[in-house]
């Protein structure tokens, strides 16, 4: 890989029409060093406030949809406290439409207060405790998949070579390369482990 | 986690991004494929949210090599095709599967970390606290963390802390035998050779200084900047907005008020691999204003040629100005 390209993507144009329109690149950089890191509080909330835990990941999808719509308009000043409430509003709005009476997000606010106090230690991250998570997270992948991105990442195999080498075909290279992406996403975004590890 | 267990309950959304993210990152993405890409993004804000997300952790597992300890270098075993890069990236993933035992040894040792950046890196850590420590270019730290005091030792480069004041456990930045010991706080502090420097933004500091120095302690204030050589302490007032314009370096750009350009290409090169030689001793000496993205050495070498007429020639690892 050519490291200055890497390092130009990285600084001038982090994002595909970054560079395009000032306005779309404010929002995305403003997502990303905003919101991403408040994913992990997010999925706490959500896991507490809603009974069924496959729900979540659309739900997370969706309140990402709605801020990301609500800042092309105007950045909100405090990304916490908006996230809290657009989190709050999907879970109403989802309690209705199943016709559950939403008593444990209606009665949440003083929990909402809450979070949107911590949030800020909450940002986490001696990134030590990436490393650790990330183990985690490629010992729960399936093998296949584990044995791609490791392949990919580590190696730096294009995907023809991970097809010749683990002898499978490339369509399912990238599927295995997907999945073990949005795992790793999943950790690293979202799950809260390490902010109760214990010293 | 669960989530991932069954196919299905992953949106499709997201493999799709997922795969974007990889793609993009691979060595044969063409202009034809970026316009794709920006064609579906364009569609429906979920593809665009669900691609920022995916494609900032794929980024952090690449940048998770930058806070490797850098003595850990040598016992990495070299994957087939290789580069330093990937090595790099063998280095956490090594320690990740517990190549050689290390794992181990590296995750139960106390609460001493190293990270490190590379030149052209930048790290921030944030303590539970949400006290942020950020390290520029070139740069290694070791973060000391107990339940007395947070200490961390800047062996090189420049690191900029925003500090949550706790005076049952105070945080102290250790360089060349010097103390800074906050008093609630934003500052930076920079090691150059067997220099010292340290700006402060806000707050309070107290600053004691190797004992070789026979100086005394120094409480400093906002806007002043002090410079510790072995053997002197010595404490300048600058205008703020100089001062947060030192900074630009956090958001990527490197700022410049009436910078020398000999200055701004030095400046450049502790960033970049690829370093700019002024083969021209009068057109270093004149002037520059304004800002620049940290990596863009093309831009640079632009500037010097509009508004000096310098040539700009390139030699691999170096761009040599000329006139």
């Amino acid at each position: 890989m050519d490291r200055k390209s890497d390092f130009r993507s990285a600084v001038t144009a982090p994002f595909p029409g970054a560079a395009k329109g000032t306005a779309v690149s404010a929002v995305d950089d403003w997502f990303e060093r905003e919101i991403l890191p408040l994913e992990a509080s997010l999925m706490q909330y959500l896991e507490r406030n809603w009974r069924n835990p496959s729900d979540i990941p659309d739900f997370r999808q969706d309140i990402y949809v709605r801020i990301y719509e609500a800042a092309q308009k105007e950045l909100p000043q405090h990304a916490g406290k908006f996230l809290l409430t657009t989190a709050r509003n999907l879970l109403i709005d989802k309690a209705k439409q199943a016709r559950i009476v939403p008593i444990e997000a209606a009665a949440s606010l003083e929990d909402f207060d809450k979070a949107a106090d911590v949030l800020g230690p909450e940002r986490i991250a001696v990134a030590r405790d990436e490393l650790r998570h990330l183990q985690a997270a490629l010992d729960r992948l399936p093998p296949r998949a584990r044995e791609a991105i490791i392949l990919r990442r580590i190696h730096g195999l294009t995907r023809g070579e991970i097809a010749r080498r683990m002898g499978i075909n490339e369509v399912s290279v990238s599927r295995y390369l997907s999945r073990a992406i949005c795992a790793l996403a999943d950790v690293l975004h979202g799950e809260p482990s390490n902010i109760r590890r214990r010293p | 986690m669960s989530r991932w267990s069954d196919e299905t309950a992953m949106p499709s959304i997201d493999m799709r991004a997922a795969d974007y993210v990889e793609r993009r990152d691979s060595g044969n993405w063409t202009d034809k494929d970026e316009a794709e890409l920006e064609g579906w993004l364009a569609e429906n804000i979920a593809h665009r949210v669900s691609f920022l997300r995916l494609n900032s952790s794929w980024r952090r597992t690449e940048r998770l090599a930058a806070l490797r300890p850098p003595e850990d270098e040598e016992e990495v075993p070299r994957g087939p095709s290789s580069g330093g890069h990937y090595l790099k990236i063998a280095a956490v993933f090594g320690l990740l599967l517990g190549v050689g035992g290390f794992a181990t040894v590296y995750l139960t040792t106390p609460r001493t970390e190293t990270y490190s950046t590379p030149v052209g890196g930048r790290e921030i850590l944030t303590l539970k606290d949400g006290s942020r420590i950020e390290l520029n270019t070139n740069t290694s730290v070791r973060v000391a963390l107990s339940g007395k005091e947070r200490a961390v030792t800047v062996e090189k480069g420049e690191v900029y802390f925003k500090v949550h004041h706790d005076a049952s456990r105070p945080f102290v930045v250790k360089a060349q035998g010097h103390r800074v010991v906050d008093l609630g706080t934003e500052f930076s502090l920079r090691v150059e050779r067997h220099d010292v420097k340290v700006a402060l933004f806000d707050g309070r500091v107290r600053f004691d200084p190797d004992t070789q120095t026979n100086a005394k302690p120094k409480v400093m204030i906002p806007g002043e900047v002090l410079t510790a050589s072995v053997d002197r302490v010595s404490v300048e007032k600058e205008p703020l907005q100089d001062l947060l314009a030192s900074l630009a370096w956090r958001r990527g750009m490197l700022q410049f008020h009436n910078t020398t350009l000999a200055a701004a290409a030095a400046e450049f090169n502790r960033y970049n691999q690829t370093k700019i030689v002024l083969d021209d001793p009068k057109a270093g000496t004149e002037t520059i204003n304004g800002m620049l993205p940290i990596n863009d050495l093309a831009e640079f070498a632009h500037v010097a040629k509009s508004l000096f007429g310098l040539r700009a020639e390139n030699h691999g690892d170096e761009i040599v100005l000329t006139r």
